[in-house]
């Protein structure tokens, strides 16, 4: 097996060391046993290497999965005998990629502190709108195609897209997965400027859900001075998307919050009586569902320069009212050293990830501790000055499949 | 102790015993598992030094681990079987895929990528 592809790149030295003082018999290379003879692990029968594997903590399932075929069908199996209720919960990893032609991008892992090489099948140089929700993430990229993946276990799937998709001007997406059943539902958030009068968008909201295999249109309707964009997330049963001022007369806010049901049958009041105002003047907003709570990671703009960023604050939203939890302490938001008026953040639990999109710093937030901390260094490294990063979190899970 | 034995013991008449049928195990592999099931059943040991005994018991070369757990798994001892089973599993822990599919031998290592 080329190392190339293997899953796991290491670039901490603390794994090898952890190697060397295992008692010698272990070492590799002393694979014969008195009779000259080789015994593979092979002998095993499966259900005597799913017990031993069952007793491997869950960062060494990850790689026990990469070992063989078998291997991977025996941990992805769902009669797979390890209990994960016995490990301590795992805090979500954050998926960092460049805009390279590599295909290659870097998980981080916040339990361990570690990075690991991740080939994603697709990656390449698209621009990717990205949504993820227990252990899957699907990806858009600008012509409106639409993949389903589990990143740990790299299967993929393509899906197919609503019709009209490919004729929006912005798409925004956001899934949510049953954790019972698996099956999941997808939205996108469809915004098209009318032609024949600018400030007029036509907005359509299309869900599909993954035990039907069919989508449907709830909802469109056009918004006059308001547009739809790329921020959307489902927490709870409710569709949120941010919409942005188009102009005509000035209003305060450039911003604002859509709540759209998707999950009850209920017909709701039109999209524009459903608007939320944000906290304050923001230069961009990410939206995120941390345990079923909507959150906003949003920039905020100077009072005379609503364009020019001066800080970073979170909220969380109680019914329709916003309440502030942090904001980011000047140190860190130095830390980044240039710092544009839109970047990445994205969350799950109680962890949020902020990076910007021209350098590979990554910083956590922990809701549950109210602590602020800088990754490990990625080792993705800026090679030229245009060069841009991006990422989005995930869970890493095995036995969910797209 | 060994769920076999017991079965075997208690479907063949009394006063036909003379031996039980253990073919799949060798005799030195037998020799480590009577061992270790006369410590376990010897009241002796307290908890902790019997742990300790255990882990002694444990550190052996890997084929002889291979070996108990197969006739652990025969003979159906199922705490000696948790044990070796646990104790291949601290020599995966922390190695690469490519150091636990070398260390085992194992065959069979093309993953995903290489079959796209």
């Amino acid at each position: 097996m080329a190392d190339e592809t293997s899953w796991i790149s290491h670039y901490d030295d603390d794994t090898r060391k952890e190697t060397q003082d295992i008692d010698s018999l272990s070492e590799p290379g002393e694979e014969v046993d008195k009779d000259g003879t080789v015994i593979s692990l092979d002998i095993m029968t499966d259900d005597l290497l799913d017990r031993i594997l069952a007793y491997l903590p869950v960062e060494s399932i990850f790689r026990a999965s990469s070992v063989s075929k078998r291997w991977f069908s025996i941990v992805t199996s769902e009669s797979f005998s390890w209990n994960p209720s016995n490990s301590p919960p795992q805090k979500p990893w954050y998926f960092m990629f460049t805009s390279s032609d590599e295909p290659t991008g870097c998980a981080y892992d916040p339990n361990l502190r570690k990075w690991y090489c991740i080939e994603l099948p697709f990656i390449g140089t698209s621009n990717w709108i990205i949504s993820s929700s227990y252990g899957l993430v699907c990806f858009m990229d600008s012509s409106r195609v639409l993949y389903m993946c589990n990143p740990i276990t790299k299967r993929c799937k393509k899906l197919q897209e609503p019709y009209g998709l490919r004729f929006s001007d912005y798409g925004a997406l956001a899934m949510s997965v049953d954790k019972e059943s698996h099956s999941y539902i997808l939205a996108i958030v469809k915004s098209k400027q009318v032609p024949e009068n600018f400030s007029q968008w036509d907005i359509s909201i299309h869900v599909y859900k993954s035990e039907e295999e069919t989508w449907a249109t709830p909802l469109t309707e056009v918004l006059i001075g308001w547009r739809g964009g790329e921020e959307s997330v489902i927490c709870n049963g409710v569709l949120y998307f941010l919409v942005y001022f188009t102009g005509g007369v000035p209003s305060e806010s450039r911003h604002a919050l859509v709540a759209y049901n998707v999950s009850g049958r209920a017909s709701q009041a039109s999209l524009r009586r459903s608007f939320i105002s944000v906290p304050c003047s923001l230069t961009c907003g990410r939206l995120m569902n941390m345990k079923e709570k909507l959150v906003m990671v949003g920039g905020i703009g100077k009072h005379d320069r609503p364009d020019i960023i001066k800080g970073i604050g979170i909220w969380v939203l109680h019914d329709r009212k916003w309440e502030e939890i942090v904001r980011m302490p000047h140190k860190y938001f130095q830390g980044f050293g240039e710092f544009d008026e839109v970047f990445a953040s994205s969350g799950k639990d109680d962890l949020i990830y902020i990076q910007s999109y021209g350098s590979p710093a990554l910083l956590t937030f922990d809701m549950k501790v109210k602590q602020w901390k800088w990754s490990q260094k990625c080792p993705v490294t800026k090679r030229f000055p245009l060069q841009l990063f991006s990422g989005f979190c995930f869970e890493p899970r095995l036995k969910i499949a797209p | 102790m060994s769920k076999t034995v017991k079965d075997a013991i208690e479907t063949i008449p009394t006063d036909e015993i003379n031996s039980i049928s253990l073919s799949l195990v060798r005799s030195e592999i037998l020799t480590k598992v009577i061992e270790y099931c006369k410590k376990h059943n010897s009241a002796q040991m307290s908890d902790v030094d019997l742990m300790d005994w255990d882990v002694e018991f444990a550190n052996v070369h890997y084929t002889t681990l291979f070996d108990l757990v197969l006739s652990a798994n025969y003979m159906n001892i199922n705490c000696l079987l948790d044990l070796v089973c646990g104790k291949i599993a601290d020599m995966i822990k922390g190695k690469t895929p490519g150091e636990i599919a070398k260390l085992f031998d194992i065959k069979d290592v093309s993953t995903y990528e290489e079959d796209n």
